[in-house]
């Protein structure tokens, strides 16, 4: 990333970038934070130069032990500022900014999608500084991943998967069982398993049973998963701070004809945008090939989502796999393609896979299990445990 | 949860406030106006999800239409408006802002929006499609309403609070100090009693975090990057550790950490436990209606410099809690909010001893009217855990 990122820089004539963004941040630090999302207000910045040694985090000083645990190499300048909006922060930031003497002082800034009141406050403490919106250059860099960057995605991909295998290994002898296995255990033991294949963390959780199923999300169920239904398990995980988009589905007990047929046309389509992956086509063609080969085949697909988008320091990310999306597939440009169909109660069916485009095509990534074939959970033990 | 008088709450501050309409962008804040819990917004940003809240008729909602059948069976607002995703997701959605918007009174409306979570682009794009609109940051006037919480707020917050540590009793119950246990299977524990209590099982930062070893006791968040779980080193007699979990059910949180020692507790961890009960005890005679924030924080900083405690006052006292784990109003330095009753708050103080260990318990406390009140404890906190030493 470090040569595309100076390119980026020098092409901006920029000396500097700023991000906020938690997920620019982690792209531009290697520092994994915990749950910036989830805060009231965003916590920690990063600036990164030309010149790697005045490189800076600012950040709360609890996390200061984190980014230097992740082996983060720069600056780390503590910031607390509970319960004064960003003013401290912005003050931190400026100070570090002043410490630099950046001349002519052209900076980037992942501004569009910063929040507005911390955008005017940075130019209000800096008013020197030519502050230049680099949110788009950043994406398109964030885009096209390195070959370590597609390792790590690689590995949280089968980490997704196997964690899928486990929890499912561990239910299905009990899908008869008079007491049944709780839908809540199930996805729990996905959770589980994920860390116990090194997963550093996990995101969207759901396991959806009949026509349930039929919503994209909805709240946590309780309850026993009942034999004769179709199950749409999804979730998010990260590994080292890159991410994995999984869904899988399941039937219970044996499937019946419709259920198979309907899986099978869900698996067609994605065949049909796997096919379709190539390098120099646009995301656009990708999604328009699944609609003419769902007219064509008179398969109905669930059109809303698109059908799929990139992954990497954040669960869903450009390029998007939508009718709008003239992005040009590229080598390293890694893609979650997620098709949704219906089943015979509505429910929606969705196994994801993940790809990375490659010069010629495009390379699997979730390659743990193959899942083309509807997975049957059958079995009476009494507490297999 | 009566979202109806979160409703009526949000219009009555809209109409004082002079407001025509407040649109809410911040997920937090959307969530909290809709009922709608979306964990998975908060990640998805370039994804707009928005709530309007107009002076008079009902709520609006905007987000991808692929959302919309969990806003419908999650949410309680009936007005719908979807755009299709795409790389313009900013846009659609301010264009539908646009058409809802316009149905406001004419001439100059005036209309907030939650500046302080609303990302620049959307600002600026606002500005351009309505221009006629007088925008106003209406980020206080959001933060003022999700501070002081309604009866059913209250009760399920609450009842979080009793279910947490009424589940973190439950897992450490199982811990006898000479057989194997890890910090992985506890927190482990922790989740899995927290579900068989009844809470809702999400993911994200619903996590059970467990530090009991040298390396992780010295940070507040060990295990880096892999917050999401805790190590597999066994834990040692004579140990101390920290346990902590978030827990959540109808998009409302419980933040708890409590102290366990694998045995007697030393001379040095008595004191230094003695010193969180100390800060939480101060901070307990402190809380009452009228006081600052930053007011609590400062009496108790002076009482833990007069007595020594090695306190990180850094970080924090404590902060609300809501359809956030974290929120304001905040027990710092910074935080001019004054206490009302029905705030919620989580004290969180955090010490770090000579040894440089890092040890806090966080306690839920409801302001009263005359004080305030300690919420969820299912044992009494003013000693550790101790486990039985064998079987």
């Amino acid at each position: 990333m470090d040569s595309r990122f100076q390119v980026m820089l020098s092409e901006n004539r920029c000396e500097a970038i700023l991000a906020l963004d938690p997920a620019n941040f982690s792209y531009l630090s290697g520092i994994t934070l915990p749950y910036p999302q989830q805060f009231p207000l965003l916590q920690a910045a990063i600036l990164r130069t030309k010149n790697q040694a005045a490189d800076v985090v600012i950040c709360p000083l609890e996390w200061v032990h984190l980014t230097i645990s992740q082996g983060w190499q720069g600056q780390t300048v503590p910031c607390s500022g509970q319960g004064s909006g960003y003013e401290r922060l912005v003050d931190q930031i400026a100070s570090a900014i002043k410490d630099r003497k950046f001349t002519p002082g052209r900076i980037g800034l992942d501004e569009s999608i910063l929040p507005a009141t911390l955008v005017e406050l940075l130019k209000n403490a800096l008013p020197q500084i030519t502050w230049i919106d680099l949110t788009q250059a950043l994406t398109d860099l964030r885009m096209i991943k390195s070959e370590a960057e597609i390792a790590l995605l690689e590995e949280a991909c089968r980490q997704a998967d196997r964690a899928y295998v486990s929890a499912l290994n561990h239910m299905e002898a009990s899908i008869n069982d008079p007491l049944g296995f709780d839908i809540w255990e199930f996805t729990e033991r996905i959770r589980v398993h994920m860390g116990e294949f090194c997963g550093s963390g996990f995101g969207n959780l759901l396991t959806l049973q009949g026509e349930d199923a039929c919503l994209f999300y909805a709240s946590p169920r309780r309850g026993v998963l009942q034999p004769g239904n179709l199950v749409r398990s999804e979730s998010t995980n990260h590994h080292r701070g890159y991410w994995s988009s999984s869904a899988r589905t399941f039937v219970t007990g044996q499937p019946s004809a419709r259920d198979l047929a309907a899986y099978g046309d869900n698996i067609a389509l994605k065949n049909v945008a796997h096919d379709a992956l190539l390098p120099g086509k646009t995301c656009k063609s990708v999604y328009q090939a699944v609609v003419d080969a769902a007219e064509e085949k008179g398969i109905e697909f669930w059109a809303d989502p698109g059908v799929g988008h990139g992954v990497g320091v954040s669960e869903r990310e450009a390029p998007f796999l939508t009718p709008d999306d003239d992005s040009i597939l590229c080598p390293g440009m890694v893609v979650v393609l997620a098709v949704y169909t219906y089943g015979p109660k509505r429910e929606l069916i969705c196994s994801k896979d993940t790809y990375v485009i490659t010069e010629n095509g495009s390379r699997l990534l979730s390659w743990y299990r193959n899942w083309d074939k509807l997975y049957v959970v059958i079995g009476d033990s009494a507490r297999h445990g | 949860m009566n979202i109806q008088t979160i409703l009526e709450k949000a219009q009555n501050a809209v109409r004082k406030e002079k407001f025509d309409a407040i649109v809410a962008f911040g997920p937090d804040n959307a969530q909290y106006l809709s009922g709608a819990n979306l964990p998975f917004s908060y990640y998805r940003r370039d994804q707009v999800f928005a709530v309007v809240i107009p002076a008079e008729g009902q709520p609006l909602l905007i987000c991808p239409g692929e959302w919309e059948s969990a806003v419908r069976e999650i949410g309680n607002v009936k007005k719908i408006l979807t755009y299709r995703a795409s790389t313009q997701d900013a846009a659609a959605a301010v264009s539908l802002l646009k058409s809802a918007l316009g149905e406001l009174a004419g001439g100059r409306p005036v209309i907030g929006f939650d500046r302080m979570k609303t990302a620049r682009q959307i600002e600026i794009l606002l500005a351009e499609a309505l221009p006629s609109v007088a925008w106003k940051d209406c980020s206080a006037l959001l933060d003022d309403l999700r501070m002081v919480k309604d009866a059913d707020e209250v009760a399920l917050l609450e009842w979080l609070a009793d279910e947490t540590d009424h589940a973190i009793n439950g897992a450490i119950h199982h811990v006898t100090v000479d057989r194997r246990t890890t910090a992985l299977t506890m927190a482990e524990e922790l989740r899995v009693h927290s579900q068989e209590r009844g809470v809702d099982l999400i993911g994200y930062h619903a996590a059970a975090r467990v530090a009991g070893d040298q390396k992780d006791i010295v940070a507040m968040w060990h295990n880096a990057p892999r917050f999401g779980y805790s190590r597999t080193d066994d834990f040692i007699p004579g140990d101390v550790v920290r346990m902590e979990i978030k827990n959540s059910l109808h998009g409302y949180w419980a933040d708890a950490a409590r102290i366990m020692v694998l045995g007697d507790p030393t001379p040095e961890q008595r004191e230094a436990y003695g010193w969180l009960v100390f800060l939480r005890e101060a901070a307990l005679r402190f809380i009452q209606p009228g006081k600052k924030c930053c007011e609590v924080y400062r009496l108790v900083k002076a009482e833990a410099d007069k007595a020594g405690i090695p306190w990180v006052a850094q970080i924090g006292l404590g902060h609300g809690i809501g359809v956030a784990p974290v929120e304001p109003p905040f027990l710092a330095d910074g935080d001019e909010t004054v206490l009302r009753e029905n705030m919620i708050l989580v004290l969180e103080p955090v010490i770090q001893t000579d040894q440089g260990a890092v040890l806090y318990a966080k306690d839920t406390v409801l302001v009263t009217p005359s004080g305030c009140r300690l919420l969820g404890w299912y044992k009494d906190w003013r000693e550790p855990y101790i486990p039985i030493p064998s079987i």
